[in-house]
């Protein structure tokens, strides 16, 4: 299954400007496959990353796509992660999700400047509604 | 006829006429039985207690073929009860023991009375019983004995039983000299009795603590086990929307529709397993052998555990060195034992840097044939002063904790057989090792030391 796409894949899907893309970072790869069938159903182009590295080493667009990031990942957690990019320039807004909530995840998620956060399992109209909010933020910005 | 004083100073039952055959207890015979008493004094203090009961009735059997008798019995007896019940018995034919329970206030009243008020009967014949016996002869008279020595064994103070040494085809005499050893008889085996009551009773408030203990620790897992189970949720709920989206489009992509349901039936699948291995954790209590891949084991800990250690970030290593033997093992308490070492060397790293939180677990089998489990971790270490309480009942350096855990766990490894041992370097780690012994080396479930109390 997708790990890492390959360099003009990414080129190809994301620097279209016809279709909004969303970038998926999930490490189970069972949840990730099925997030990706959801998603292109609903029209979206997908790129998926199974691992923090691949996200960071791969070229991300600088508008027109939304990051979905795991909170739960090897190697970095999914704020880590997001605060990396940022140091690294990337203004794309930032979906959450997460199957557990504590203390320590709960104070990770105020950490993260999220526009949403998604709770596994999550409905296909709350996705959907994060996402608009998501681009439309961006409209905004 | 030789005439007996009516009242002997022991209270017994005074016989009106010698029987006609008496025996003749010579002196070596005497000494031959008092060597018996002590040997049988000192199988008592050996044996372990799960063998009491055998070896009550094997020493039934010696004393009974010593005095040349022919039935021994012990019947539990409850002044509240009717009913007296046959606990322990060796008769020189099969069918001589006269089922397992009788009534007591029907049959025995008399000597019911007597073994209560704690009083030896000794009846060299059915006739030499009182009056006031009636009853009694009666009974005698149909079940037999023609002659035999009842005498009550006290627990803690209390009668709450009667060992009876009976012969069924002659009336004899009884000297005092054998009663006295027969007296002595009883007495070790009421000790042996107490002893069976009050560890039987440790073992089952060991079994009850240990699984509140367990339950406390899956509840400590419930985030983690929460976890477990909405990621293959999630990929269900997805998979099925994706599906009926997929299926509103003119000319649906049966192939892809067809791997998403795939991937709902292993989603599925794998949700079922983890309930399945949270409910067998729930079990009742009764401690269960069975044989145990050791292997296995440590994959079933690492499936439950792996969510708590991705959600503390802790990155835990599972080794397994084969060949490991399977034992003979209560799986679901070495579990919780290991489960309970791995939840606080996660503890000991969660203030190291992420990178370095590392747990390792893993297991081999020695030369010596025992099995060796153990869990390392890189974490802050233990204290030297707190090293040699670290097993004691609730110590623990842990705001919240209730200090249950390793006593537990200790608990539950000396059940097997084996030991836990812990080493540490404050600041460079800690190791605990689960030692099981050789698996042909049983038996199991003996007296271990209890969790709380006396060392």
């Amino acid at each position: 299954m997708i790990a890492t796409p390959a360099p003009s894949e990414t080129d190809r899907s994301l620097k279209s400007e016809t279709k909004p893309a969303l970038i998926l970072v999930e490490d189970d790869l069972s949840v990730l496959r099925a997030m990706r069938r959801l998603m292109l159903s609903a029209g979206f182009r997908v790129v998926a990353f199974d691992r923090p590295r691949a996200v960071l080493d791969g070229e991300l667009p600088k508008t027109g796509a939304c990051l979905i990031v795991d909170m739960h990942l090897p190697e970095m957690n999914g704020v880590q992660l997001c605060e990396t990019l940022a140091a690294k320039g990337c203004r794309l807004p930032v979906i959450m999700i997460t199957g557990h909530i504590d203390e320590g995840t709960r104070e990770l998620v105020g950490r993260a400047n999220a526009v949403a956060v998604l709770f596994k399992p999550f409905t296909r109209d709350s996705l959907l509604e994060a996402i608009s909010k998501a681009f439309a933020v961006t409209k905004r910005a | 006829m030789r005439v007996v004083p009516q009242t002997t100073p022991s209270g017994r039952a005074v016989p009106r006429r010698q029987s006609k055959r008496s025996s003749r207890h010579s002196a070596a015979e005497t000494r031959d039985f008092e060597e018996l008493v002590i040997e049988l004094a000192c199988a008592f203090v050996r044996v372990t207690t799960d063998k009491i009961d055998e070896e009550i009735n094997r020493w039934l059997e010696r004393v009974i073929l010593a005095l040349g008798l022919d039935r021994g019995t012990i019947a539990e007896i409850n002044p509240s009860s009717d009913w007296a019940t046959f606990s322990h018995g060796w008769a020189r034919e099969p069918g001589q023991i006269i089922g397992k329970s009788l009534d007591a206030n029907a049959l025995l009243p008399w000597v019911k009375g007597k073994m209560l008020a704690a009083e030896t009967v000794v009846m060299p014949s059915v006739d030499a019983l009182p009056d006031e016996a009636a009853v009694d002869r009666e009974s005698m008279r149909r079940y037999g004995p023609k002659s035999n020595v009842m005498i009550p064994i006290k627990v803690g103070g209390v009668v709450v039983a009667a060992v009876g040494f009976g012969a069924l085809y002659h009336e004899r005499s009884w000297p005092p000299q054998v009663v006295r050893q027969l007296q002595t008889v009883a007495e070790i085996l009421g000790f042996a009795l107490e002893r069976k009551r009050v560890v039987t009773e440790m073992l089952k408030l060991r079994n009850q603590l240990t699984y509140v203990s367990r339950i406390n620790t899956l509840g400590e897992l419930a985030a983690s086990l929460a976890h477990e189970i909405n990621q293959p949720l999630a990929a269900i709920r997805s998979n099925a929307e994706a599906i009926q989206s997929m299926l509103e489009s003119e000319r649906p992509d049966v192939d892809e529709i067809k791997a998403a349901v795939a991937d709902i039936v292993s989603g599925d699948a794998r949700a079922g397993d983890t309930i399945r291995r949270l409910r067998a954790l729930f079990r009742r209590e009764e401690l269960v052998r069975s044989e145990t891949d050791l292997g296995e084991l440590l994959a079933e800990v690492s499936r439950i555990i792996g969510s708590d250690a991705v959600i503390r970030r802790v990155s835990l290593k599972i080794d397994v060195r084969h060949p490991l033997r399977p034992i003979l093992a209560d799986r679901v308490q070495i579990q919780q034992a290991v489960i309970n070492l791995l939840l606080n060397a996660f503890d000991a790293v969660s203030e190291t840097e992420q990178h370095a939180r590392e747990v390792t677990l893993s297991a081999h089998e020695e030369e010596s044939g025992c099995l060796k489990l153990i869990v390392h971790d890189c974490g802050r270490g233990i204290e030297p002063d707190a090293l040699p309480r670290i097993f004691d009942a609730f110590f623990t350096t842990k705001p919240n904790g209730m200090g249950m855990g390793l006593a537990i766990s200790r608990s539950i490894v000396e059940a097997h057989r084996g030991r836990l041992s812990v080493s540490s370097n404050p600041g460079r780690g800690t190791t605990f090792e689960i030692t099981l012994p050789r698996p042909s080396e049983h038996p199991l479930w003996i007296e271990s030391k209890p969790v709380i109390g006396e060392r």
